[in-house]
Formats: C-alpha cells, sequence, structure tokens
C-alpha cells in the first residue's frame, strides 16, 4: 500500500494505493493520526488505485470518520473501483460513507 | 454459484487416505472445490464426511495424498505456512464452540486479537460490521448462556468470517436447531458466500440444507465418493446410496445394520 497526500485550502487529499489489509491498516491509522494532530478537518480519500480493502481497512476508514465528526468535520471517498465499491455495498458501508465520483465532486460536496 | 466462468480451483485434494488402526476411514479421496461454491458433504453418521473436513482444514494429517488449499499442500506445509493457511479459512463448529466466559464481542474477536496487532478500537469496529453481517448488532455485550442456539450459530458465523476468510468451513450447521432457524443458518451462509465470495464447505446430513444451499455436493459412503452432483442433477441422480440418502430409506445400499458384522459383537 501506499499513500500520497496532496493538501490543498483545508483538504487533505490522500491517494490509497494497492491494498488496504492487516498487514496495511495500521500505516494508515498512523497517517490518519497525523492529520487529527494538524486539526484537519475536510479529508477526501482517493481509491483510485486501491485494488482491495479488507474488514480492518473499512473499520480504519470508519474509526476517521467518527473522529472527524467528533470536531465536526467531514470525510469524503471518490473514485471507487466496481470491485472495491462492491465491498461497500456488501457491508452497506457505502450508506454510512458520502462516496463521490472523483476528487472535484468531493470538493465541491465539502462547500 | 457465484464465480461459476473461473471454474478457479481454492481446494483440491489427490488420492488422501486417512486410517485409524485398521479402519480406513477416508479412502483414497480425490476432489476439486472452485473458488466462491458451495460444496456440501453429506453421508450417513461414521461415513467419513467430518474426518474429511478436518482433513481439509490441516486438523488431521492423511496417511498419504496430497490437500492442496490455495497451491499449497497443507500435508506437507511448515507450521509457519500452515498458520497462514489456516488465517485464510474460517470454521463454524457443531455446537458453535463459543467460550462462555467471553461475550459475543469477545469470542468474535478472539481470532483477530490472536492473528493480528491491530487496535483495539479497530477492533470493535471489525466486530460490529461481522455482527451485522449475521443479524446480530447490538448483542456485543450478551455472554453465550443469554442467546439462543441459533443467535449462537450466528456469533460462530461472526467469528468464523473475522479475518475475511476465503474458505469457510462449516461443520452440521443447522444440526440441533428448528427447522425455521435452521433455514436461517442456511440462507446466511449462501449470503455470505454470495456476497463476500466465499468458498463455503458444508458437512451436512440434512437433506433441505443440500437443496437450499449446494452449488455441488459429495455423497461419502465407507470413505469414498458415492457421487459428486450439481443442485440440479442431484434431484434426478439414479445413484443408489445418494437416492437411499436422499429418501431417508432404512433399506437399500447402505444397509447400515447388517453392515455390522455379528463377530464385532462377540469379540
Amino acid at each position: 500500500m501506499k499513500i500520497s497526500e496532496d493538501k490543498k485550502n483545508d483538504i487533505m487529499a490522500v491517494s490509497v494505493s494497492g491494498e488496504i489489509n492487516i498487514d496495511t491498516s495500521p500505516d494508515l491509522r498512523k497517517a490518519f493520526d497525523q492529520y487529527a494532530k494538524q486539526g484537519i478537518k475536510k479529508v477526501i480519500i482517493d481509491c483510485a488505485n486501491l485494488t482491495y480493502i479488507d474488514s480492518s481497512g473499512l473499520a480504519t476508514l470508519i474509526e476517521l470518520m467518527q473522529r472527524l465528526k467528533k470536531i465536526k468535520g467531514e470525510l469524503k471517498i471518490c473514485n471507487l473501483a466496481e470491485k472495491v465499491k462492491s465491498v461497500f455495498e456488501v457491508t452497506k458501508l457505502d450508506k454510512l460513507f458520502d462516496i463521490c465520483s472523483n476528487q472535484e465532486q468531493a470538493v465541491e460536496r465539502f462547500k | 454459484m457465484s464465480n461459476s466462468n473461473k471454474k478457479e480451483v481454492i481446494i483440491s485434494l489427490k488420492n488422501v487416505t486417512k486410517s485409524f488402526g485398521n479402519i480406513t476411514v477416508i479412502d483414497n479421496i480425490s476432489l476439486d472445490i472452485y473458488r466462491g461454491e458451495t460444496f456440501v458433504i453429506m453421508g450417513c453418521s461414521g461415513s467419513g464426511k467430518s474426518t474429511l473436513m478436518r482433513v481439509m482444514t490441516g486438523a488431521l494429517k492423511p496417511d498419504s495424498g496430497e490437500v492442496i488449499i490455495k497451491d499449497k499442500n497443507i500435508a506437507t506445509a511448515r507450521d509457519s505456512e500452515l498458520n497462514k493457511i489456516k488465517k485464510a479459512a474460517g470454521m463454524l463448529f457443531q455446537y458453535s464452540a463459543l467460550l462462555d466466559s467471553l461475550s459475543v464481542k469477545d469470542n468474535v474477536a478472539l481470532p483477530i486479537r490472536e492473528h493480528t496487532k491491530l487496535a483495539e478500537n479497530i477492533i470493535d469496529i471489525i466486530v460490529k460490521m461481522k455482527l451485522s453481517l449475521v443479524g446480530l448488532r447490538g448483542f456485543e455485550n450478551y455472554f453465550p448462556s443469554e442467546i439462543s442456539g441459533g443467535m449462537r450459530k450466528r456469533v460462530g458465523l461472526a467469528r468464523a468470517i473475522a479475518l475475511d476468510p476465503d474458505i469457510v468451513f462449516y461443520d452440521e450447521p443447522t444440526s440441533g436447531l428448528d427447522p425455521v432457524v435452521g433455514g436461517v443458518i442456511d440462507k446466511l451462509i449462501k449470503d455470505l458466500s454470495e456476497k463476500l465470495l466465499i468458498t463455503s464447505v458444508v458437512v451436512t446430513h440434512n437433506m433441505q440444507s443440500v437443496f437450499d444451499i449446494a452449488d455441488r455436493s459429495a455423497m461419502i459412503h465407507k470413505g469414498k465418493i458415492a457421487e459428486i452432483n450439481s443442485n440440479q442433477s442431484l434431484k434426478k441422480t439414479k445413484n443408489p446410496y445418494v437416492r437411499q440418502f436422499i429418501e431417508g430409506n432404512p433399506e437399500g445400499p447402505m444397509n447400515v445394520f447388517h453392515d455390522i458384522d455379528i463377530q464385532d459383537v462377540i469379540e
């Protein structure tokens, strides 16, 4: 798994590529810990190059959303490939997360 | 079958034999199970079906032959490899095998705590997700003695899928349950297989379950495969062993009483 970050104004856009699984999700959580320390309230997770996400990855995203809600922040998820999208649908997390088609739409929805 | 067009073999048994003392329980069995399918192993008590599943799970080593799971021969795998394969497979035990002293939440969390170093907060969320999938959200703090048999099975199922396995083995998942609750468990098995693309291997002698959930089924008699059928061909089969089993007929080739040698009683 690789994480690349792009902060524009008050929005942190995080592109995650590869697999989020039991071995890699703790690294993603560490990155999210940093955002909390920096007081970032608006986060976009761009999944364009995400090939797989397991339950630990989904749980890490849920935890991030919980943290952001506590500080009146928001999380947007975008660019889900069909295979990854189906994982969100099966677990009904597509109803919980604000899923956008792309980063532009995500940024728009923050406004 | 969810992934029928791919037909990727996920479990392969090649000439597997297992004996206890001088009794051969599994006799030179070869079969392939495909990714995403629900494969049912059926047979009378003592036919060897549970032993066959135990060989597939790695709980028993065969005397000869190969058990290949996800391209690894578990009969010869080193302990570290075997652990990795076991992590990719979940198991629902016949009597759920929950730990009475642990809450529902802690029972489901058990394999996650044992096999990962995930933070407790993440484990809590995973447990809630798994309990939601089996319709038990809100029962985290109950103890096994406080819930029904059907609910215990569902907790066992949530625990079996806790680590997102590719394969789940079910040992008599509906035994001891009334037909309605048994139907609920069967539906869950089928739903989870289809939604999560889990390969399900189910040992049962409940014919209703076989018809409800099996993509394919193997009839085991005296440690050998009597026949492998698709769900459609099972209903029309003329195999006398399978027909006797489906019809629950005491008379037929599987003459269980006559199979007992009177000499055994004298000795």
